[in-house]
């Protein structure tokens, strides 16, 4: 016995000296930092003081303020949803808003919108936390001094024609926009709009006008797609069409049962993003690299002769498997591009897509959404600027201060423009620098207009009257084209007054109900690509290195740096919260000499930045990868201050990536606050996967990790009545939508980068990524993981005040107010799913964001353990429906957050009797499992195994 | 001879301290187990000052007017509701309609300003309770509320603890009053019919945690 768990010891020690845990986890936890919780916290913190004396009188009573007059969908205590949209960068998506008594406190997806399809993206779930954000902009300035909003809409609409009157904004979608831009132009002749973005798209557009003559918005058709062929692009994960993709492409790969037929995906790209985690050939590659292949692949599919000596021999193995596997299933496959790829990649793949033949059955072409997409931006703008052209310059929305390349040098350029109205949500790095600045309404406080992807027109209606003196984006033109008293619902209605002219009212509010105007999609476009599309030829092979920009995952560009939930929430493959890192191969690390946290100096020019190193196996050799959106210097206490601005050495063009850069090790170290620090499954069956052949010939691979086990504990489940779930990893790309999703739901606080750094995050729902490295190849699982509600939960025979039990519909329920902080459950949980209140984190709220906390949940106070609770209260609101109604709950009654969030429905829940189910008939697949199941705990979470579909001629 | 150090009645001296320590340590738990118990800290019975001198007594017992006239949103709703000031004033711009009394209400519907109640039944915030299905299943408003209509100003009659609420959710079937029986003879009939008119309403008894606390 004690050789063996010497032997034990000796196993593990000899593995990877990397630490499971941080340094000082296990010394007593020290108070939060006073700074650091009023950055979290901000405003109310003064009147702790007050409370705390009051605590010694009688407790204050409640009072109860109805209303004077009650609108009649209103029921006091009864949530109402209410369609609307949200735009990023001209794209629509259509959610659903979840208020109580007029408070917006949950996004869903809506259902209806083809963009959605009810699922969400996490930008949008966390965008209720900016509405009731403390920092927002309440008033607007001139020069720094508070003004009257309406007198300066009225001088606005006032004045005389202007000349060299510019406008500076995110690309728009919005026809309303369009109708109010060409009154701008008439009144103001001369008037020029620049649409602009840091994460612009304008490549994407000049690659279709290469191909076919003119810009078109490809719609690519994932759900008929054997064989879909990435190049850079994450279309599940960081594309405006995204949360539709993700479903789309899950709907071909899933696979039914081990003789069903599931889709093949290549993927090339610098560093691992969500949609490569499910990729069956992953090829690491460096941005300039992409190219090459664009153009390997081209020549591949034309049937041309060997491609150029320019590749490895991995690259050219891959490019022949691609090359064959798309030729042999003509209009079965699609190519695509990464939107930051340069026009000529864009046209190669337009080409390669003509001659598999999936131009017209697996991608269509229609007009863009966005308006003036090969307009002016950015760089017309600016040179304008240089030669005095602009004499005002109105900037909505984006940030250029911040965003715009070291080489315009944009602060000088602002300072020669003799008028400059800034309108955001905060007093951001450019609003500081602009005379005037009007505050933005969020999109929840605004009527408006957008289109989706593809292009069907999504309608913005508010849910909450102003909570401060704003304008919306259409109400700020509209002054500027002579409305003196712009009001949105008002231009909204008069734009589609005519639509719904023939029907009246009733054909207005329906489509406000459907958030969306149905048949609005636009019509796909007769093409076919010209020929010399061939994209130019780039030497890849370059030694030098290469900073790849990318968006980041958390904050975009860095417009939602202010929102803490993004902030904390862990990234797909880095688990990095917080921050952002120079992310490197494992032989790059090397090759510098660095490991994680060492800190770097990226050179480009006579610019530079220093970052600390993060190390990801499946990242392409001698390119570092950098997130954008951190470093910011002005934008709100948690904005400011996190990560590193790497804008500071963004070139120009192309701004997808820099080089030659030069990385040198300065030998100093830097915190990174990351959830996750072993990849590894040390040998343990804890995420399976599997090749499709393998499944095929060994359907019951997972058989030993499910059905009963001997146990000494009572069998106390007497009905059939037991809630369960069933997660499919095959379909999961680590986008971590659920995890905000949950957040927002559970009113779950966020701790802060010391707070992660201790290991003391809060999330009840994270997702575990284990890499599985073999040779240059790296297989990514990623795992929810939540409370498994064990049917023999060890947390609940450890709790002596039995604040964690068990119901009879099989959930393991946690009693906040039994709980005496003892943590002996969250000892004995072999999932480490439960986590603890070290401070009280709620206590500070400031009133605003008060008002965002689900009511249905229980706002926990520190000292108490807390954990998922497959969302109760959910649960039981449908259960008391149901029992008003006398009937049994239906399936698909009931969804978690998590649940609903998910853009590729890999979460599915619901009650186990309902046969036919997707909860059900899933968990019922051979290759289901739970998650150590030798302990015997039973989990009602089943996992079904990942199973890869790669090509068996390439063995790599 | 020699002399005890100490005097006999220290003997007894040494006793009474004894007892007086444990009684000590059990009255540290029992007086404030005692103290949660009292109406004091329950706040039953206490007549709560209210912005407008309501009386149940002459809506309910003189005018016959039904708890869901006003209090609607029980139905339908976790939380009953108190009337908008739109209901008060659905009769009082008829009746009564320059009444002192009613100054508060009248200012409130013509400035759109809430009149502002005092809270009389208050749960902690970490317990959920819901009136519609306690309604949909027959529970009498007079089970948890008294008899409200023979009160000058609305008072808490039960003390609202968890004890009190789970003794229902235990034996919750004899709790069930029959249709359409004066409720003087409650008693009488369900020592009749028994357990009959909870079986008729199909009432589950929930005394899991998750049913009030999420």
């Amino acid at each position: 016995m004690t050789t063996r768990k010497h032997d034990r010891l000796r196993v593990l020690s000899s593995e990877p000296a990397e630490p499971e845990f941080s340094p000082g986890v296990d010394e007593p936890p020290s108070e939060l930092d006073r700074r650091e919780m009023m950055k979290l916290l901000a405003a109310g913190a003064g009147l702790a003081g007050v409370g705390s004396l009051a605590g010694c009188m009688e407790e204050p009573r409640e009072r109860i303020m109805p209303r004077v007059t009650n609108p009649p969908e209103l029921t006091p205590g009864v949530p109402l949803s209410y369609a609307t949209s949200m735009v990023i960068d001209g794209f629509a998506t259509g959610l659903l808003v979840q208020t109580y008594e007029a408070r917006p406190t949950k996004v869903e997806g809506n259902p209806d919108h083809p963009a959605s399809l009810g699922h969400t993206m996490t930008y949008h779930q966390a965008s209720v936390l900016d509405l009731y954000d403390p920092h927002r902009a309440r008033g607007p300035l001139e020069a720094g001094t508070p003004t009257m909003l309406d007198r300066l809409l009225r001088n606005i609409a006032r004045r005389e024609p202007m000349t060299g009157l510019w406008f500076l904004m995110h690309p728009q979608s919005s026809p309303l926009l369009a109708d109010l831009i060409a009154a701008v132009r008439q009144r103001h002749p001369g008037t020029r709009f620049a649409f602009h973005s840091p994460l612009d798209r304008r490549q994407v557009y000049e690659g279709a006008r290469l191909a076919f003559g003119r810009p078109l918005e490809a719609q690519y058709r994932f759900t008929q797609a054997d064989v879909v062929v990435s190049l850079d692009a994450d279309f599940m994960g960081a594309m405006p069409n995204s949360v539709r993709w993700a479903y789309d492409f899950a709907q071909r790969r899933r696979l039914h049962g081990p003789g069903g037929q599931m889709s093949r995906l290549y993927l090339a790209e610098p560093r691992p993003s969500p949609t490569g985690s499910l990729a069956d050939h992953r090829l690491p590659a460096r941005p300039s690299e992409i190219a090459l292949l664009a153009q390997a692949l081209l020549s591949a599919v034309q049937g041309a002769t060997a491609p150029s000596g320019n590749l490895t021999p991995r690259q050219q193995r891959w490019v022949q498997a691609a090359a064959s596997d798309l030729g042999s299933r003509r209009g079965r496959s699609l190519v695509i591009a990464g939107d930051r790829q340069p026009a000529a990649v864009h046209a190669a793949v337009h080409a390669i897509n003509q001659a598999i033949g999936a131009i017209g059955s697996t991608v269509a072409f229609t007009e863009p959404a966005i308006l003036e997409p090969l307009g002016d931006g950015l760089p017309e703008l600016a040179s304008a600027m240089q030669s005095g052209q602009v004499q005002t310059l109105v900037i909505v929305e984006t940030n250029p201060v911040y965003t715009a390349p070291p080489e315009l040098d944009f602060p000088a350029l602002l300072a020669k423009v003799p008028e400059t109205l800034y309108a955001g949500d905060m007093l951001d790095e450019t609003a500081r620098q602009c005379q005037w600045f009007v505050p933005l309404s969020h999109y929840m406080e605004s009527w408006g207009d957008a289109r989706a992807y593809d292009g069907s027109i999504s309608l913005i209606q508010p849910l909450i009257r102003r909570m401060y003196d704003s304008v919306s984006v259409w109400e700020l033109v509209a002054a500027f084209a002579g409305d003196e008293q712009p009001d949105g619902h008002r231009l909204v209605r008069q734009r589609y007054a005519d639509e719904a002219a023939d029907a009246g009212l009733l054909t207005w509010q329906k489509h406000l109900q459907l958030g969306v105007i149905p048949n609005t999609a636009l019509p796909p476009q007769q093409v076919s690509a010209g020929a010399g599309a061939a994209p130019p030829q780039l030497s890849g092979a370059g030694s030098s290195f290469e900073v790849s920009f990318e968006e980041s995952p958390s904050v975009y560009d860095g417009r939602f740096a202010a929102n803490s939930w993004l902030q904390e929430l862990p990234k797909p493959h880095t688990k990095i919260t917080w921050g952002n890192a120079a992310v490197v191969s494992p032989a790059t690390a090397r090759e510098l000499g660095v490991g994680n946290e060492d800190v770097v100096r990226l050179v480009r020019g006579a610019f530079h930045v220093d970052l600390p190193v993060y190390v990801l196996p499946g990242h392409a050799d001698r390119c570092v990868t950098v997130e954008l959106g951190y470093g910011r210097s002005a934008g709100g206490p948690v904005a400011e201050g996190v990560g590193v601005n790497v804008y500071r050495i963004r070139p120009p063009s192309p701004a997808s990536h820099a080089s030659p850069v030069q990385v040198i090790a300065t030998g100093g170290t830097q915190r990174l606050a990351y959830t996750q620090k072993v990849f590894d499954q040390h040998g343990r069956d804890i995420a399976r996967y599997a090749e499709a052949a393998f499944y095929q010939a060994q359907p019951q691979f997972t058989e030993a990790q499910r059905g009963p086990l001997p146990s000494w504990l009572p069998e106390f489940f007497e009905n059939n009545y037991q809630w369960g779930m069933t997660i499919d990893t095959m379909i999961c790309t680590g986008c971590s939508s659920c995890v905000v999703a949950c957040q927002a739901e559970n009113n779950i606080p966020v701790v802060g980068k010391k707070g992660v750094i201790d290991d003391r995050e809060m999330h009840w729902l994270r997702i575990d990524t284990y890499r599985e490295i073999s040779g240059d190849d790296v297989e990514f699982i990623h795992q929810p993981m939540l409370c498994q509600h064990c049917e023999k939960a060890p947390c609940e025979y450890v709790c002596p005040v039995y604040a964690t039990q068990h119901s009879p519909d099989g959930l393991n329920e946690m009693v906040y107010n039994r709980c005496i902080g003892t943590r002996f459950c969250s000892n004995n949980c072999p999932y480490k799913v439960r986590r603890f209140n070290w401070f009280d984190y709620t206590e500070d709220t400031p009133k605003t964001k008060q008002l965002q906390f689900n009511p249905n949940v229980t706002v926990r106070a520190r000292g108490v353990m807390e954990k998922c609770t497959f969302c109760v209260q959910r649960i039981r609101a449908a259960e008391i429906v149901a029992r008003r109604e006398r009937r049994e709950i239906q399936p698909g009654e009931v969804a978690t957050a998590c649940q609903q969030a998910c853009p590729t429905g890999a979460i599915q829940f619901g009650l186990l009797h309902h046969n036919g189910t997707n909860v059900v008939e899933w968990r019922k697949e051979p290759r289901a499992y739970a998650v150590l199941h030798d302990l015997g705990t039973r989990p009602r979470v089943m996992y079904l195994a990942k199973i890869t579909n790669p090509n068996p001629e390439l063995d790599d | 001879m020699i002399h005890p150090l100490y005097p006999h009645w220290s003997n007894t001296v040494y006793r009474a301290v004894i007892v007086a320590v444990l009684l000590g340590l059990a009255s540290l738990v029992l007086l404030p187990w005692l103290y949660v118990r009292t109406t004091y800290n329950t706040n039953q019975f206490v007549p709560w000052d209210q912005p407008v001198e309501f009386d149940h007594r002459h809506h309910v017992r003189d005018d016959g007017i039904e708890c869901l006239y006003c209090h609607s949103a029980a139905e339908r709703s976790p939380s009953a509701g108190v009337p908008t000031t739109e209901v008060c004033m659905g009769c009082h711009s008829q009746i009564w309609s320059d009444s002192p009394l009613l100054e508060v209400v009248r200012r409130s519907y013509f400035s759109g300003k809430p009149i502002n109640w005092r809270r009389v039944h208050d749960l902690p915030d970490f317990t959920y309770f819901n009136h519609s299905v306690h309604v949909a299943r027959g529970i009498d408003c007079v089970n948890c509320h008294g008899d409200v209509g023979s009160m000058a100003r609305v008072v808490q009659v039960q003390p609202l603890t968890m004890g009190w609420c789970v003794d229902c959710h235990r034996a919750g079937t004899q709790h069930i009053p029959p249709p359409n029986v004066p409720r003087d003879s409650w008693e009488a009939s369900l020592q009749m019919l028994g357990d009959e008119p909870a079986r008729n309403r199909d009432v589950t008894l929930l005394t899991t945690c998750t049913a009030c606390h999420r």
